[in-house]
């Protein structure tokens, strides 16, 4: 079968003040027709700039060095063109991009502009590469749109990109990529923004296309759960050279390459041993000798007494508003949490899982105090004393700050960029008063040992570090005033995979050092497997299953559980993504869920309780023997 | 949309009014009025006849009313001399100065006013947009630094002073007076094609003075809200769909680069007015912001007044224009307006 693209040694490099960056260092391989091949690397590793060579949309500081990009186009009997030597704005490269190669992006919130219809942007590309007239070019965007699963083409044609969600989106921007049927489809992280549910949805849907219009994929990612679903190919990029290349088979039964193999013992997956630590690709040594001195070590005496932190029957209601007359009147509600119920034990993890919108971020924000619930109940025990953590004013919920402290998701908004690292991390001792000046110097200088930073890196500006670092000074921001209970929110979704593991570890070391009580809110169920003693799911606002993490990985009873662990792709070839269990995109929808646990409104459901702990939300009346099963 | 249309002009009504009285208020802040002036004067002059005019006008134009009857008296609300005759009914005031009605005072001046600023208006538009564009495209090229040394300095120099130096030069080099809006003999005339001829051929000065700063503002703004745009991730996508260079930048960075100036409708209007009063002094222009700047330094209050108002009015309505245009260009103002948690 003839190459579709086919690379050979290309060198892209780029200018910056800081001298020449060699993004793309000799890069060697190819595409064949109707194929997928699957490009992996960590961030910096030159996956995207190749992508833009391949593209001709290289930005202004880069430029192709050397080296060929042959595109060979079936539609034109294999005559052969070399796209490094094309002008970038020129004719002929211009009929090439988007009407033979097209490219979709990571971020469908942005890679589709604001002020036009979907339907005049997937119209734009049948404009320019295609002779139709105005009511032809209409019928194939339509077509087009009903390709892509749009329930309703004739209204979505007419839609902006803000008014539709994110995996929706998502599809607009593939129909918009794939209206002039190319010969090859460049995905640029397709999926790494959506939720792993629409993830999967997305994924079953480029591989249909690709059997419907015969097009070769190259897949740019750096999850190898999704390399190990889609990929015919693998080439492995690190620092712009390419590591190891060959048939998939090869690549996971038989990782050769040093890179490769620690870059799959850094990804937690489902089926890893009790007690089986990560190995990060670059280690980061958390120091917790000195803790040995005792300060701002929490007391392990807080064990005994029941659970450190008890959610009851919490339930937050947002009310969106239209302007009227006079003001601004409530249009509709929308529950954002509904009768949540969660007991938190002292020193172990409890995982939160659930698509975006699930209601888990306000959970932790109420808990935090930070949003107040509308109605609910959460006690936290403090050295032996209950509390009422809702009623507290003052000095007492001043005081409860220093228990509880949250981690942010985005390494990168959460710190002030004006602030140095010392700024940043020594910023809760001040506004709790804590020590002077020397005192908190020397906490600050434990704090970045105990996160595994170097102490000169005080006085550099968050600019300076990467994501992983970054993370870690929000980490140690949080652990500054030895809180007992720290909320994660999605504390690694942000990061690299190498960089992944890093932290998930040192969330782990600092756990047992400092006795902390996690809740660990994610999306990405492999990392909460890894973590998490006992895991939360969450759908709709509602909590619709809790359980130990080994007995809810192995046997989930809630459809919606079910649905959930079948969207994460394994990166395990044993264990491919089966589509059809997918409930199509109807498994978060808390009406299509089948019999015991369908919530309609005629019949009351609870907190049904199987044994061992594990709760599932059911009917009152359903037989427990038969969920069990 | 309509609702939003309706309910945004009867808000328009609250907000004059209450303009309406601050500004009144700030014209009546400083001690005496206008006719207090004229008394010391007859008075050192020992003119009996005068003074008993200036008691019989101080009456007639209702001086010895009360801040708040005079002000209702102005708006409308309250009968005065000749019954209710104020804003409200379409009656702008009298003025002290001229000894005519406000309306005839300003009449030409602001014709005058507004041809003018227009003219400023159109040149601002059409030699910063180019030349915004050129610079955002060709970011650190030479082009780009030198037009930003230009810019920078069209910003940093004084109308007024910019002015001079002009006609300075025009005097010294070319023998040319370029002082005044119109040549002095068509002064007072009606309109005729040759004072229309005469208007344009003086126009070109003030409308390079008034618009050079606004010029460069306009440059740089354009630039930096382009800059912004090229990069967006949208921007590279329409890109990799093949759309050709200039098509792009027209399609979609310049279409989201507008909304700023857009929004600025509201203040361009008033500024058409009155925004050029200095430059208009130096170069002797015979437009309305000369007029304005008299009024308030002789207390001539009436007139000052309704000149205000029309200057409130016209902010209103140019944010009213620019409110109902954002929301026709951009669909996230208008699908999304008013959804808020």
């Amino acid at each position: 079968m003839a190459d579709v693209l086919a690379i050979r040694d290309l060198k892209v490099y780029l200018d910056v003040d800081a001298g020449t960056v060699r993004a793309v260092n000799g890069v060697s391989f190819r595409v064949p027709a109707g194929r997928t091949v699957a490009l992996v690397g960590e961030s910096g590793s030159g996956k995207s700039i190749l992508a833009q060579a391949v593209m001709g949309i290289l930005p202004r500081v880069a430029r192709v060095e050397s080296g060929e990009i042959l595109f060979q186009d079936p539609d034109r009997g294999g005559s052969v063109v070399d796209i490094a030597k094309l002008d970038p704005d020129g004719l002929p490269m211009r009929c090439i991009r988007g009407g033979r190669i097209s490219i979709i992006f990571q971020e469908p919130m942005t890679a589709l502009s604001p002020l036009h219809t979907i339907g005049n942007q997937i119209g734009e590309a049948l404009a320019l590469h295609r002779d139709l007239g105005a009511a032809q070019r209409r019928e194939a965007v339509l077509e087009m749109l009903r390709l892509v699963g749009f329930p309703d083409p004739v209204k979505a044609e007419h839609t902006y990109p803000f008014e539709l969600s994110g995996g929706l989106r998502q599809r607009a921007m593939i129909a918009a990529a794939l209206v002039c049927r190319p010969a090859l489809l460049v995905a640029d992280e397709p999926t790494t923004a959506l939720d792993v549910t629409i993830q999967a949805q997305i994924l079953q849907l480029v591989q249909q296309l690709q059997g419907e219009l015969r097009m070769a994929v190259l897949m740019i990612t750096h999850d190898l759960g999704i390399v190990a679903n889609m990929a015919d190919e693998v080439v492995v990029m690190y620092h712009g050279k390419v590591m190891e290349a060959g048939p998939i088979e090869d690549i996971f039964r038989d990782p050769r390459h040093p890179y490769l193999r620690a870059l799959m013992r850094a990804v937690p997956r489902f089926n890893m041993a009790p007690g089986e630590r990560l190995t990060p690709i670059r280690e980061a040594r958390a120091v917790t000798d000195h803790l040995a001195s005792g300060r701002g070590r929490p007391q392990a005496d807080n064990k005994a007494e029941g659970p450190l932190l008890a959610v009851r029957n919490l339930s937050k209601r947002f009310v969106t508003r239209h302007a009227g007359w006079f003001g601004s009147q409530p249009a509709s509600q929308i529950l954002a949490v509904d009768d949540v119920s969660l007991e938190v034990n002292a020193g172990e993890c409890l995982g939160v899982v659930g698509e975006s919108g699930c209601g888990k971020t306000t959970t932790a924000k109420m808990i935090m105090r930070a949003i107040a619930p509308d109605s609910g109940e959460i006690v936290f025990r403090d050295h032996g004393t209950p509390r009422n953590v809702l009623a507290l004013q003052g000095a007492e919920l001043f005081a409860y700050r220093r228990k509880v402290q949250f981690v942010f998701q985005d390494p990168f908004s959460s710190l002030n960029p004006r602030m140095t690292a010392y700024d940043i991390v020594s910023e809760p001792l001040v506004i709790h008063r804590i020590g002077d000046a020397d005192e908190r110097f020397a906490r600050v200088k434990e704090l970045m040992a105990l996160v595994g930073l170097d102490v000169r890196f005080l006085r550099r500006y968050p600019h300076s570090f990467s994501g992983g670092q970054r993370q870690r000074i929000g980490i140690a921001r949080a652990l500054a005033l030895g809180p007992e209970l720290l909320l994660c929110d999605e504390p690694v979704s942000a990061l690299d995979v190498s960089v992944q593991a890093q932290v998930l570890n040192l969330l782990l070391d600092l756990q047992d050092a400092l006795h902390l009580t996690y809740i660990l809110i994610s999306h990405n169920l492999a990392v909460v497997n890894y973590l998490a003693d006992r895991v939360a799911v969450m759908c709709a606002g509602r909590l619709v299953e809790l359980a130990r993490h080994e007995e809810l990985f192995r046997r989930p009873v809630h459809p919606y559980t079910r649905a959930l662990f079948a969207a994460v792709p394994d990166p395990d070839l044993d264990r491919k993504l089966d589509f059809t269990a997918l409930m199509e995109g109807k498994a978060s929808n808390p009406a299509a869920w089948p019999a015991p646990f369908r919530l309609d409104g005629s019949r009351r459901l609870g907190m049904l309780d199987l044994g061992d702990g594990h709760l599932v939300r059911a009917s009152e009346n359903a037989d427990l023997a038969e969920l069990r099963a | 949309m309509l609702s939003y249309t309706v309910r945004r002009l009867l808000i328009m009504i609250p907000t004059l009014l209450v303009i309406s009285f601050v500004t009144f208020s700030i014209i009546k802040l400083p001690p005496g009025d206008f006719l207090s002036n004229q008394i010391a004067e007859l008075q050192s002059q020992g003119d009996r006849a005068a003074m008993e005019k200036v008691e019989f006008l101080r009456k007639q134009y209702g001086l010895d009313k009360s801040f708040l009857e005079q002000y209702a008296v102005w708006v409308g609300l309250w009968p005065g001399e000749r019954g209710f005759s104020g804003l409200l009914q379409g009656d702008w005031g009298w003025s002290f100065e001229y000894d005519l009605p406000v309306g005839q005072v300003v009449g030409d001046r602001m014709l005058l006013s507004l041809i003018l600023n227009f003219s400023v208006v159109l040149f601002t538009w059409a030699i910063a947009f180019p030349i915004g564009v050129y610079a955002a495209t060709n970011q650190y090229s030479w082009g780009d630094h030198g037009l930003t040394l230009l810019g920078y300095v069209g910003l940093a120099t004084p109308n007024f002073l910019f002015a001079l130096v002009l006609m300075y030069f025009a005097n010294v080099q070319f023998g040319l007076s370029i002082g005044g809006i119109m040549d002095p003999e068509y002064l007072g005339r009606s309109w005729s094609w040759a004072k229309f001829g005469s208007v344009l051929t003086h126009l070109w000065i003030p409308v390079i003075v008034i618009g050079t700063s606004g010029t460069a503002a306009m440059i740089r703004r354009l630039r930096a809200n382009l800059l912004d745009e090229l990069q967006k991730q949208y921007v590279v996508t329409a890109r990799a769909r093949g759309v050709p260079p200039l098509r792009l930048l027209l399609k979609y960075p310049m279409r989201m680069a507008l909304n700023p100036f857009i929004a600025d409708i509201g203040n361009l209007l008033p500024s058409v007015i009155s925004g050029s009063a200095i430059v208009a002094v130096v170069l002797s222009l015979q437009t309305s912001g000369p007029m304005l700047l008299e009024a308030l330094r002789s207390q001539d209050q009436y007139l000052a007044g309704s000149f205000l108002m029309f200057l409130s009015l016209l902010t209103v309505i140019g944010m009213f224009i620019s409110d109902l245009l954002l929301a026709a260009l951009d669909p996230r103002i208008r699908l999304t307006g008013g959804a808020a948690k």
